[in-house]
């Protein structure tokens, strides 16, 4: 939704008095709800579908793959399409290029080794159905959910590879399921000396900057930076605010895992 | 529409023959500026105004305090203000474009991650209300990066990315709010401005000291960095004002 | 002492020059209030000092700052240029006594920093990097008439250094980086090619070419296409173009060629009509004054 001048000048207002009055009644610190649905995608190891009460929707994917470790090294690969924006624009590459580096530096490939020379691949395809806000939090969510439902197939030849050269052949119909620890972000909007989790779109409109936290192992992990959320009414902001959004993470994050896994 | 050619580039109007001047030779470093490195501060050259067809551009030269193969060569240009097109607007649109002109090392994706977050810092800075209706288009050529054991070290030359865009915009006279700088400390680099009061951008990049209390400390460090680069910046501006005065 | 009496050494953007005001000479009853005003190259930021928070002036280029006392209230006319000087004095010391008269005087001045870049290059104490804004006058080609309106690119503003690359495309003297710009950035290759050069644009409406008898206008007598016109910016328009006015006497065609530019140059006679002085044909324009 496009807002004249007045309406956003309110709205900043509103978010920067203390303690922000958000146009939804949120908490500095509340959620919007979220609807998850899991592996309901017949042809693939593990999805998710993610529905946001603003109408935000995403959709992931998981597929594998059996690969040479020792040819390819990067062992997930994520793939982002968002509706409405072309593949080149700046967000699309943004988010794709920040999971990527994301789950590749910060999930232990170990866990896809299948023998020693083998291992899973995973392909993770996300698509957007519709966005109103900035979507990472809600893409980091459905990859969560969606690695975490994820089932391999269950491999029967013998793990040592190496001297008997052979392929790896799988149970029939029995699967295993993927083990991994899966990182997750939050996108922070920070107004004057307030810090609001999850911002929707009118919230991001007027923030004074966005921060992006990472979430991984049971505490704050890279990456850790600010993002634009607008670009006019960029600012800079009180260093304290940097502690403030990671102590915020550190709090609620436990809880949003909580909910995520139950 | 118009009654000017626009789709070929047209000759300029007073164009003259081409005329070949004798080489002048190589450039005097007399006037330039080299911080020693013995102090633990970066060694850092500056200079400004070498790109003839933009309207502000800042040539950086940074060799790290830390590692001494850490090397990065950096050209900033400015364009613009120019008009835009489409909607009015009544500020002015930045954009950042970045390019590895020697060897490209560098991923994409992670190329557009550094330029939507450097693009972020100076909508920050550049006191845009005074640019109404047009865009401002920052092009930043990395001529030279190595850190020794990587390839390139992505924090460094964020960092000097940063320090490059403030003196291209100083050298063009575009108005920014502050003397914006960077300052680097491990993998973590925090872009300071009012003299380390606020921050306008903040990359951190490992694991280490991710609590809110380790956030802290990593500023404080990164500030260190930040004023030592700022007080080189400003020493350079000051002098090549008065120098060509 | 007073801010505006110091004196500065070069600024650089980020450094503080005062605050928006201050007090200044005491007297008796009265309390004089010094007000500073952000001018070019100055912003008005928050700063905290020992934990308040307060407006301060702050230089946003590199250069050196003047502080201009702001004289009389009243909107300058024309005729105001033309006053001696001796009227000058005594029109200011009207004012004196009427600031005495005052309960509180207050004075104000324009704070400004002028790019040192600019100021060498022997143009007035305005800084590079302006764009056209409300009264500002420029200087514009037109580029194509219609009944209504003529639309124009605007090649300068009045007394302005022009910036290196801007207000010159691949059409003008200036040499521009091909395919940069923002338009390569936000838009696709075919649209930025022909975007390459582009200035910025304006539209002079039929009902602003004169200030008398606006529905007879004309466009056809009074521009056509490849005139440079001196004009005032009434507004910033819309998206793309600018509205311009030449309804006022030194406003109007200031060069012109004969014939849709295919014969010599032509003079003003008087304001509307220009001559060709080797043909002695005559085309009507909406002139300037040229004194």
């Amino acid at each position: 939704m496009v807002m004249s001048l007045t309406e956003k000048r309110y709205l900043q207002e509103s978010l920067l008095s203390k303690p922000p009055v958000r146009p939804d009644g949120r908490n500095a610190e509340q959620f919007r709800p979220i609807e998850i649905f899991t592996d309901f995608l017949p042809t693939s190891n593990g999805s998710s579908k993610i529905v946001a009460s603003d109408g935000t929707e995403c959709v992931v994917s998981v597929k594998c793959k059996v690969v040479d470790h020792a040819i390819e090294k990067d062992l997930i690969v994520v793939d982002v399409d968002i509706a409405g924006r072309r593949d080149d624009s700046p967000l699309v590459q943004e988010i794709s290029s920040i999971l990527n580096r994301v789950l590749l530096l910060q999930t232990d490939q170990e866990q896809l080794r299948l023998t020693k020379k083998y291992s899973f691949k995973l392909y993770i395809d996300v698509l957007v159905l519709s966005s109103y806000s900035h979507p990472l939090t809600l893409i980091s969510f459905a990859i969560y959910s969606a690695l975490n439902c994820t089932q391999l197939p269950t491999l029967i030849s013998s793990k040592d590879d190496l001297d008997v050269a052979e392929l790896p052949t799988f149970h029939d119909y029995d699967m295993t399921e993927l083990n991994i620890a899966v990182p997750i972000m939050f996108t922070l909007a920070i107004c004057g000396q307030n810090v609001i989790v999850d911002p929707a779109s009118s919230e991001s409109d007027v923030a004074s900057n966005g921060i992006l936290v990472t979430w991984y192992n049971d505490k704050v992990a890279a990456p850790v930076r600010t993002i634009g959320l607008n670009e006019e009414y960029t600012r800079g902001i009180n260093p304290q605010s940097l502690a403030d959004s990671i102590q915020l993470i550190e709090a609620l994050a436990p809880k949003v895992l909580g909910a995520l896994d139950s | 529409m118009n009654i000017t050619d626009r789709r070929r580039i047209l000759g300029p109007a007073n164009a003259k023959p081409l005329v070949f001047d004798k080489s002048m030779g190589p450039a005097q470093r007399g006037e330039s500026e080299e911080v020693s490195s013995e102090t633990g501060n970066d060694a850092m050259y500056i200079e400004n105004g070498i790109v003839g067809n933009s309207n502000g551009s800042s040539y950086l030269e940074v060799k790290s305090r830390i590692n001494d193969k850490n090397c990065t060569l950096l050209l900033t240009s400015v364009y613009g203000p120019r008009p835009s097109r489409g909607a009015f607007n009544a500020k002015a649109t930045l954009s950042v474009q970045f390019r590895e002109v020697t060897l490209e090392k560098i991923p994409a994706g992670q190329l557009r991650e550094v330029c939507t977050f450097l693009t972020n810092i100076f909508n920050a800075v550049v006191n845009l209300e005074r640019y109404p209706k047009s865009g401002i288009d920052i092009f930043l050529s990395l001529i030279h990066s190595s850190s020794g054991p990587q390839d390139y070290e992505l924090e460094s030359i964020i960092t000097t990315c940063v320090n490059g865009i403030t003196l291209a915009f100083v050298d063009a006279g575009i108005e920014i709010l502050d003397t914006v700088s960077a300052g680097m400390y491990k993998k973590n680099i925090t872009a300071f401005m009012k003299n380390g009061t606020e921050v306008v951008g903040f990359w951190k990049d490992d694991d280490d000291n991710s609590a809110s209390e380790g956030i802290m400390d990593i500023v404080e460090k990164c500030k260190e960095h930040y004023l030592q680069n700022r007080k080189t910046m400003i020493e350079y501006m000051i002098r090549s004002s008065k120098s060509s005065n | 002492m007073a801010f505006h009496t110091k004196s500065y050494e070069t600024l650089y953007p980020g450094q503080l020059i005062c605050p928006t005001f201050e007090l200044g000479e005491k007297k008796e009853e009265t309390q004089e209030i010094i007000r500073y005003v952000a001018g070019n190259g100055v912003a008005e930021e928050d700063y905290e000092v020992k934990g308040h928070t307060m407006r301060a002036l702050t230089a946003t280029v590199l250069g050196d700052v003047s502080f201009v006392e702001e004289q009389a209230k009243q909107i300058p006319t024309e005729a105001e240029h033309t006053k001696d000087e001796k009227e000058k004095d005594l029109l200011k010391e009207e004012k004196k006594e009427e600031i005495t008269a005052d309960s509180n005087p207050e004075r104000t001045f324009f704070v400004t920093v002028t790019d040192a870049k600019a100021a060498k290059k022997d143009v007035n104490e305005d800084f590079a990097n302006n764009l056209p804004r409300e009264g500002s006058v420029v200087l514009a080609r037109i580029t194509r008439i219609s009944s209504q309106r003529a639309n124009v690119e605007i090649l300068a503003l009045e007394n302005k250094a022009l910036p290196v690359d801007s207000g010159v495309g691949s059409n003008g003297s200036g040499v521009t980086a091909p395919g940069g710009g923002s338009a390569a950035a936000t838009l696709s290759i075919s649209q930025a090619s022909s975007d390459l050069g582009e200035t910025f644009r304006g539209i002079i409406s039929a009902r602003d070419v004169r200030a008398t008898d606006r529905d007879r206008v004309k466009i056809m007598e009074s521009f056509r296409p490849g005139d440079i016109v001196r004009a005032q910016v009434i507004s910033l328009g819309d998206g793309s173009n600018y509205h311009l006015s030449t309804a006022r006497n030194d406003l109007g065609v200031v060069f012109a060629r004969a014939f849709n530019g295919a014969g010599g140059l032509m003079y003003a006679i008087d304001w509307q009509t220009m001559v060709a002085p080797n043909t002695g044909f005559m085309e009507p324009r909406k002139c300037a004054k040229p004194f």
